[in-house]
């Protein structure tokens, strides 16, 4: 969940970052703020069962606060990505149950992952975002790279998309059940973050 | 509800968990299986609380690791009420009236610190204090009257061994409702009170005691809380396991001239609501879809 919601930020930062210079539309003068289409982005996550197989699933809500402020100078510009605990979603509503539970990302105590970048820099392909990644009452820094993946127009309204993959360590994060059961998840989880986001 | 990974990880992760309490209580009750003889005042048996409190600081310890203080998380102040509720029953065997003070004191004092997350997060202003002013005065009006109840000259530890099985039982809904390291942490508290329940039939005395009842209520009441509030353990079972433990005091309306009445009814009273809540959690769990 960290590193899905640090992912999306920094991928979605990177994103529109990268694009900003790379794609054949000009990076904007003025700062440009976009936010995030929840119908057209996605977050999933896969990890190690039992050191057999990889578990996938996603979350499903990307709140409707987040945003991406784009500058030509990356350095001036931002991302505030907050994820929805409770859309975790695998598949299987028994064991989405037991994820939303204190075993896992206690959601009814820490309702939403957040991503706020610190500091974004360009990096080989695309962007380097780091910033504070607050996931079950716990808050460190991460950092990933974006890469944007295209641009464009839609019925008037100027879209941008990015991917970011990335991972981080449930561990890190005090989720209870992996530093019980060293071996049971993980321990590492792998974020892949798609971002469709719309200029204000 | 199986648990997310199903290989023996876990159930030897569960097994140390169960283990390294009991073992806990055992030497805890060992060391005051002489007092326990002292069946003329059990007010002044310590063992129970120091037995029931330690296991469950234990338990919390083998599935959820060492907590923070203060506290980083709600379900951290479990520990703590553990801890707590062990020194606040030796206290009720020593001083009554400083004992309710801190009966009064700790009962207000767990719904507020172990619900905050609650309060400011999901319920209004006024709903929180209302919640928080009601489920205070349960545990108080609770603790008191078993406490009370296990005063009783003819008391015996049939109440114990319910509030035992019914805690077992209120496990297995808690991993059906959403908490596998949870649903471990219960079952560790239910076995301290299993073996308090089975010393107190060995020397013919109360199992928990007046004394043991304070660690029982913080604990039963904030594990119920935490599955409420944290997981997400039906209405229907909340109130179920709500009542349990109360539906222990029945016994008192059996006449003295039909004791095996009165056990039979301290025994069943609060483990048949534990078992409904059970077949409701699972039953909710099964309509989910397929075991994962």
């Amino acid at each position: 969940m960290n590193l899905l919601g640090s992912s999306l930020s920094v991928a979605a930062l990177a994103g529109l970052l990268a694009s900003s210079t790379l794609a054949p539309t000009p990076a904007p003068r003025a700062a440009e703020t976009y936010t995030v289409d929840n119908t057209h982005s996605a977050v999933v996550f896969h990890t190690r069962h039992l050191g057999i197989s990889e578990a996938y699933g996603r979350f499903n809500t990307i709140a409707d606060k987040s945003q991406v402020v784009l500058d030509a100078d990356p350095a001036k510009s931002s991302i505030l990505l907050v994820i929805d605990a409770q859309s975790v979603d695998t598949n299987a509503p028994d064991r989405d149950k037991h994820l939303r539970s204190g075993d896992f990302f206690n959601t009814k105590e820490f309702p939403e992952i957040v991503f706020e970048s610190q500091k974004i820099k360009a990096a080989d392909k695309g962007w380097e975002v780091t910033g504070d990644l607050s996931f079950h009452g716990v808050t460190k820094s991460v950092t990933a790279k974006a890469q944007p993946v295209g641009r464009g127009e839609m019925r008037g309204d100027q879209l941008a998309g990015f991917a970011a993959e990335f991972t981080i360590q449930l561990g890190d994060f005090g989720v209870e059940f992996v530093k019980q059961n060293p071996t049971a998840l993980g321990p590492e989880v792998h974020l892949t973050v798609s971002l469709e986001c719309k200029r204000k | 509800m199986s648990v997310l990974a199903q290989g023996d990880v876990l159930l030897l992760g569960a097994a140390k968990a169960e283990l390294s309490a009991a073992a806990s209580a055992l030497f805890v009750l060992a060391l005051a299986a002489r007092p326990w003889r002292a069946r003329a005042s059990p007010v002044r048996t310590w063992g129970a609380p120091l037995a029931v409190g330690l296991a469950a600081a234990v338990g919390f310890w083998m599935t959820r690791g060492a907590p923070a203080f203060p506290p980083a998380q709600a379900l951290h102040w479990i520990f703590y009420a553990a801890l707590v509720g062990a020194a606040g029953g030796a206290l009720e065997g020593w001083n009554a009236k400083a004992a309710r003070i801190v009966r009064a004191l700790l009962s207000v004092l767990l719904p507020v610190l172990l619900l905050e997350f609650q309060r400011s997060r999901h319920w209004g202003q006024v709903e929180g204090m209302l919640w928080t002013a009601g489920l205070a005065g349960l545990l108080f009006g609770a603790w008191s009257a078993l406490a009370a109840f296990e005063r009783r000259p003819q008391n015996n530890a049939a109440s114990t061994l319910g509030w035992a099985l019914a805690s077992a039982l209120a496990a297995g809904a808690y991993l059906y409702s959403g908490g596998a390291l949870f649903a471990q942490l219960v079952g560790a508290f239910s076995l301290a009170l299993g073996l308090c329940a089975l010393l107190g039939f060995w020397k013919r005395a109360p199992g928990l005691g007046p004394t043991g009842v304070a660690p029982y209520a913080l604990l039963h009441f904030g594990f119920l809380w935490s599955a409420r509030y944290l997981n997400e353990l039906s209405t229907a079972s909340f109130a179920l396991l709500s009542v349990a433990p109360l539906l222990t005091l029945g016994a008192r309306l059996v006449p003295s001239l039909r004791p095996r009445l009165a056990t039979a009814c301290a025994l069943l009273g609060p483990t048949l609501p534990a078992a409904l809540a059970l077949y409701l959690e699972w039953s909710a769990a099964r309509a989910l879809g397929a075991e994962y």
